[in-house]
């Protein structure tokens, strides 16, 4: 836990962090439908385990919190609940992918309920994103290492992120491979996935920036310098997830 | 990862040929992806670096606790980023009493702007007030 988390914790919008956490609501939800494992469940038995997720995210963050002498009954009730509200939602997420890792006893046929369909694959990627973002968008590190490069700096990464990125598409899709279609073309996969993937990562990035207040007092130029260095590691997180989950 | 799970992960479901929601989205994302790497050669290009050039204008006057608070804003008219700013305020009375303070500010963006407030004992409606910054780093 890095010394951002519990600052911002504090000192970050509230209103920005009430609407990250009902964000995380439909994303552990989503994790949930696309990745859980309990078979014939119904939306409410989905909805309820993704809130057990955030319920366990909650209780981790306060424990660890205290543990570390990072709460304490003497600070105000608001500070308080702004650090175990920020810390839940990494935790929950971790709850979340534990949950579908270990939660049921192997059964790889059962593995995936459902088709992960394009709407499914975006979905996922933007998850990776933000799972990666959130964890290094609070550090000052990001605002620095954009603050030292140039625009073509950015371009230079911008085109490395995307290179990074369909090396990632390209063996998730042909690995294994009874499903790899036949007559798609890398080309067509990397306007199909990687692009796309790439496009969420920056949208992802740029919101968990504007979450942690990164953009008050920047100009489009420094906002999108920020969101092109966190969207490097964002989009390695999109392209990775479709491996993970 | 259980290697078990591997042969069942989901590969791309691609119907062969593309669905009309696919065009869009892909579209749609390289649209933005030109639209960005476009601007940032556009800055390239018509914006060489300058250096941070900040400025403090006072932004407003207040009583607190034990005396007043001027809450300003560094602006940065370059186009660099500026590391710990300092930046000093002076208050001359009529009687030619100095009093000073002062604040470091961590970042000001380039072309862009931060908050701070200096504290002071004396109202600084009655003495000329003078806010400035002294220096910066390279971050």
């Amino acid at each position: 836990m890095t010394m951002e988390m519990w600052q911002l914790g504090f000192h970050m919008g509230r209103l920005p962090l009430a609407l990250f956490m009902v964000v995380m609501m439909p994303v552990l939800f989503g994790m949930e439908y696309y990745t859980g494992f309990k078979e014939a469940t119904t939306k409410l038995d989905e909805i309820a385990d993704a809130a057990v997720a955030y319920g366990v995210g909650l209780v981790a963050s306060a424990i660890v919190l205290a543990l570390f002498n990072l709460i304490s009954l003497d600070e105000p009730v608001s500070s308080v609940v702004g650090k175990v509200a920020l810390q839940a939602i990494p935790a929950s997420f971790g709850a979340m992918l534990s949950g579908s890792q270990f939660g049921s006893q192997g059964a790889a046929e059962r593995r995936h309920k459902r088709e992960v369909g394009f709407r499914g694959i975006l979905f996922l990627m933007a998850v990776g994103a933000l799972f990666l973002a959130f964890n290094v968008a609070p550090t000052e590190e990001m605002f620095l290492i954009a603050a030292r490069m140039t625009p073509w700096h950015g371009i230079a990464l911008a085109i490395a992120s995307l290179i990074i990125m369909h090396g990632f598409v390209y063996a998730a899709s042909f690995r294994g491979a009874p499903g790899a279609p036949e007559g798609v073309s890398r080309r067509a996969l990397f306007f199909r996935y990687t692009v796309p993937g790439y496009a969420i990562a920056l949208v992802v990035s740029t919101y968990v920036l504007w979450t942690f207040g990164r953009y008050e007092g920047h100009t489009t130029m420094t906002m999108i310098m920020q969101a092109v260095v966190l969207g490097f590691p964002a989009s390695i997180g999109a392209a990775a997830a479709r491996l993970v989950v | 990862m259980a290697p078990k799970a591997r042969e069942q992960r989901a590969p791309i479901k691609g119907a062969p040929t593309t669905s009309v929601s696919e065009w869009i989205v892909a579209l749609f994302s390289a649209a933005m992806v030109i639209a960005l790497l476009g601007f940032l050669v556009y800055q390239g290009v018509t914006s060489p670096r300058t250096p941070p050039d900040v400025t403090i204008v006072v932004d407003s006057i207040q009583k607190v606790g034990q005396g007043y608070l001027v809450l300003f804003r560094a602006r940065n008219g370059g186009r660099t980023t500026a590391a710990e700013v300092l930046v000093e305020g002076e208050l001359e009375a009529d009687t030619g009493k100095v009093e000073r303070s002062e604040t470091t500010i961590d970042y000001v963006p380039a072309r862009g702007e931060q908050q701070g407030g200096l504290y002071f004992r004396s109202d600084p409606q009655h003495s000329r007030l003078r806010l400035k910054a002294h220096g910066y780093r390279d971050p």
